[in-house]
Formats: structure tokens, sequence, C-alpha cells
């Protein structure tokens, strides 16, 4: 048992179901969805396309309601948590503002938030390095490479030192080299800081090089059918995705995954 | 053979340094008319229309009551702004477009904004928008003069009408191009109406909000001038119609660019305005 487990989950989902639309047009997204995730977890929610992975992350995140069933996080209701800032978002496509060169993105949640001005500077200089910007603090979006517009919107999500890192599909939209270094800059991100990660991916590698758990999702229900334990020792480098561990678990969040 | 003494004028040819100093100045201008090229184009073009305009007189023959000489319409330039006459004329005309342009800028923004955020709303608006849209200016600016006789208003309100579709429909399109991961990631930080307002929405339709106001400075001038056209005794608009029932074509010529002027320096100012405001942004994306 690691030191994680003794506590209270940070995030406690309970028999959720999701239900879009109505009458013949209804759609369940999700049905019966049970999750216990522990402070300092990295867990991803892998599955075919419309199983409902992004719905459940944007249920743990208060973007959207489920129709029934109970969600908490730190012992409190999800809207709590989102009002008390608990959570940090990147989506697939890195939405920053066009109009804001790099660092004014990265200051938006503080601006938003109500964190004192003389803090900006260093709080935005300290996520800069840790995302390995620092040289690109004045730059625009659109001067920037898809990878490098990523690695703002991470840094924006961390900057105000949310509890839980909400990530939907971050790498989806880029090249498959440039997705593996930042699968690794993910991870030393991970390491350095004590954020508890929920990660939505359709990539078995990714989801298991980079997670300590991986929640494997069927499509109607949809449900999370099998949870997989990543037991991958820390740090994981490139050489890990060529362990025969890696390539066992592979294989097995792979037959989780055609049961369905 | 005969040796011929050295030409007298021998001293007078340029040096080898002079020559590649020349060269080196010539190719320094050719790039310079390459990289600024459309700078060079505007008094070019402007000399090619006086000189187009010249040829046609001289070719066609006609008289200065069907088309003036380019200087006599100068010759009337200097006369009407040396004794004033012209500036009178200016600020009233621009006060008239001006109040229209502000009255359209506060209620086509914020109609635009109130219609660009429901769409209920805007589908219950938008039979009378069209209607209201199709409605020629002209048809009824003759009641408007009617309704609130000569002054300034009248023409002020022209000028409104003229400008507050293209501004409210800028406005609307602005206001919905906001897209919504952007808005949830401001739900996500639980960002109040007004912050999602000021920090998302305005600066989202900032581009559009500016080409609005943009075409909307320049055609509040246009909405002014018609308005003058039907009545009253002031104003550019007044003095093109002044022209014409004198066949004074020179004053007509003169009033012309004087409006032409104008209206390029407000759009130009507003140009000015919008690369500010816009700084930083991926031209092509504006």
């Amino acid at each position: 048992m690691n030191k994680q487990t003794m506590s209270k989950p940070i995030i406690e989902i309970q028999d959720i179901s999701k239900e879009f639309g109505s009458g013949p047009n209804k759609v369940e997204a999700l049905t019966n969805v049970d999750l216990k995730v522990d402070s300092g977890e990295f867990i991803s929610l892998i599955g075919p396309s419309g199983c409902g992975k992004s719905t459940l992350l944007r249920v743990i995140g208060d973007l959207i309601s489920p129709t029934t069933g109970s969600a908490q996080v730190k012992e409190k209701s999800v809207a709590q948590a989102r009002t008390d800032r608990d959570y940090g978002i990147v989506f697939q496509a890195p939405v920053l503002f066009e109009w804001r060169n790099v660092r004014r993105n990265i200051e938006l949640p503080l601006q938003v938030m109500g964190v004192p001005k003389s803090e900006w500077t260093e709080r935005v200089d300290a996520q800069l390095e840790l995302v390995g910007l620092q040289d690109f603090d004045s730059h625009y979006p659109w001067q920037l490479s898809g990878g490098m517009q990523q690695r703002v919107a991470i840094a924006r999500a961390l900057v105000f030192r949310p509890s839980i890192l909400l990530m939907d599909e971050p790498f989806g939209a880029l090249d498959e080299m440039t997705r593996e270094y930042m699968n690794l800059e993910l991870l030393n991100i991970y390491t350095r800081t004590d954020v508890t990660i929920i990660f939505v991916t359709h990539s078995i590698p990714e989801a298991v090089f980079l997670s300590t758990r991986v929640a494997v999702m069927s499509k109607r229900p949809g449900t999370i059918s099998h949870v997989v334990p990543i037991e991958l020792p820390h740090p994981r480098s490139f050489d890990t995705r060529e362990t025969s561990q890696y390539f066992e678990l592979v294989t097995e969040v792979r037959e989780a995954l055609r049961e369905h | 053979m005969v040796s011929r003494p050295a030409p007298p004028y021998k001293n007078l040819l340029p040096s080898k340094a002079a020559v590649s100093t020349i060269r080196s100045l010539w190719i320094r201008l050719i790039k310079l008319v390459k990289n600024r090229f459309e700078y060079f184009l505007i008094p070019f073009s402007i000399i090619l229309f006086i000189a187009g305009w010249k040829l046609i007189i001289r070719t066609q023959g006609f008289p200065e009551y069907i088309l003036p000489e380019p200087e006599a319409v100068w010759d009337q330039l200097v006369v009407v702004i040396e004794n004033g006459y012209i500036f009178e004329h200016v600020t009233y005309t621009l006060t008239e477009a001006l109040y229209g342009f502000l009255a359209s800028l506060l209620f086509a923004t914020s109609l635009g904004y109130i219609l660009g955020k429901s769409r209920a709303l805007e589908k219950a608006a938008s039979p009378y928008i069209v209607a209201a849209k199709s409605i020629p200016i002209l048809g009824i600016a003759p009641l408007i003069i009617i309704w609130f006789g000569q002054g300034i208003t009248p023409k002020a309100i022209i000028a409104f009408l003229i400008i507050f579709f293209p501004m409210l429909v800028n406005t609307i399109v602005g206001i919905r191009s906001v897209n919504e991961d952007q808005r949830e990631l401001m739900r996500s930080y639980s960002a109040s109406k007004w912050q999602v307002f000021i920090r998302l929405e305005l600066p989202a339709a900032m581009p559009l909000l500016l080409a609005g106001i943009k075409i909307g400075l320049a055609r509040s001038m246009m909405g002014a001038i018609v308005g003058e056209y039907l009545g009253g005794q002031q104003g550019l608009g007044f003095l093109v119609n002044l022209g014409s029932g004198l066949s004074e074509t020179p004053l007509i010529f003169a009033s012309i660019f004087t409006i032409i002027i104008i209206t390029l320096i407000l759009y130009g100012s507003a140009a000015i305005l919008e690369g500010a405001l816009l700084k930083g942004r991926r031209r092509d994306a504006v």
C-alpha cells in the first residue's frame, strides 16, 4: 500500500449516469459509472469514440451535471470544487486567447481569480520554466507550434496551483514525435508537482506510459469496464517504452478494450 | 589617323567611385520601391488619374460646365479654403455624421450584444431587422426631413439608419465568434459574467467591432450628405447641390474631393485605432 491510498480519495464518483436529449433522440452517454481517485494519482480514461470519456471528465470538472448519481471532489460537491478553483483544464485544442501573448495567456486565470498582481510575474515565470518556454513569453499564440501552444495551455492550467488537472485528449492533435516528447514533459511536470491528473486519451501506449491506473471504458453502456493498474517504476523514460513489462501492460489494456 | 584631343566634357563624366555610389543608391531605391510598393502606387495613381482626366478633356473637348479642368477645381478649392467657406460646411457635415455614428455605436453594439448572446431573441427580432433593412434609405429620408426639419437632427438620423445594420450584424457575428471551449475555460475559473464579457467576449469580438466602426465612420458621412441633399442650407451635400444649381462644376468637384478627403481621414483614423487595438494579432485572422 502506498501513502496515497491511506487518506480519503480526492475524487469520488458514485453511480453516475448522463443522458443527452429526450424522447427518440435520447442518448445515454454514461451509465452507472463508479470511480475513486486518490490524491496524486494519474488516471487515464481510455475507450472508443462515443464511450463518454470526455463526458465523464466534464462531469468531474462540473462543466456539465450528471443526470443521476453523485460526484464529489475533496469531500465536497464538484460545483463547490469548481468555485474553489480546484481544477485546471487542458482541452484538445490549446484554446489560447489569440489577442494575448504567452505571458498574458498564463496570467488569465490569476487575473480572473483575483490573485494579487505582485505575484503574477513570479508565478508565471515558474510555469514558463516548468514547460520550457522561458524565451517565448512575449510571443503570440500564432507564432508558436502546436506542441508549444499546448505547453502554454498546460502552464496556464497549473499557474493557479489546482489540486486536479483535467486533460481532454491534450496531445491528440499533435504529430507522433511531438506527442511522445510531450508525454515525457507531462510526466516530468507530474513528478515535480503534487497534482492529481485525469487524462482522456484514445492512445493505448500513451495511457500506459503516463498513468498510475488506466480506466478502460466501453460503449453502450458508456461505463468503466476495467481498471488496469500500471506499476511501471518512476521515473519513466523513452526506454520504459521498450521494456517487456510495458508491452504486457499495453496488451492487457488492448484486450480489455477488445472485450467490448 | 589623327589623334583626337580629349573631349572637353571628359572631366564632367562621373568617376568610377561615383558610378558605384550611384549604382548602390539606385539599387537601394529599387529595393525601397519593391518593399514599400503599395505606398509608391498612391502618388503614381493620382498622377495617372489627373493625366487621364486632362486627356479626356483634350480629346473630347468638353466645356467647363460639363467637365472642368483639374486646375479650375484646384483654384476653386484654394478659394473656398482661403475664405474659410469650406470649413463651415465640413464642420456641419462632420457634426451630423459623428452624431449619427455615435448613436449607432451605442445602439447597434448594445442591441447586437443582446441578440448575439440569445438566439431566441435574435429569431424574434429578425423579421423586423430584415424588414427595416429592406427599406430604401432614400425612400424614407424625405419623411425624416419632414418630421425633423432642416437642422442637424434629421441628417444625423439618416446617417444613423444607414450604418446601424452593418454595425449591428458585425457585433452579432463578433459575439458569436467566441467558441465554446473558450467559454468552458472561463467557466472552469468560475469567472463572473462581467469577467467573461471584459476578458473574453469583448476582445474576441474586437476585430469585427472595429471593422464595423471603420465602415460605419465612412458611411456616416454618406448618410449625412444624402440628408443635406434633400434639405438644408449647410454642409458638403448642400454645396454639391448648390454647385449643380449654378452649373458651377468646379464647385461640385471641389466639394466631392473634400468629401473624399474627410472620409479617408475618418477611415484612416479608424484603421490606426484598429492597428493599435489589434496589436500582436495575426493579420490574416483579422
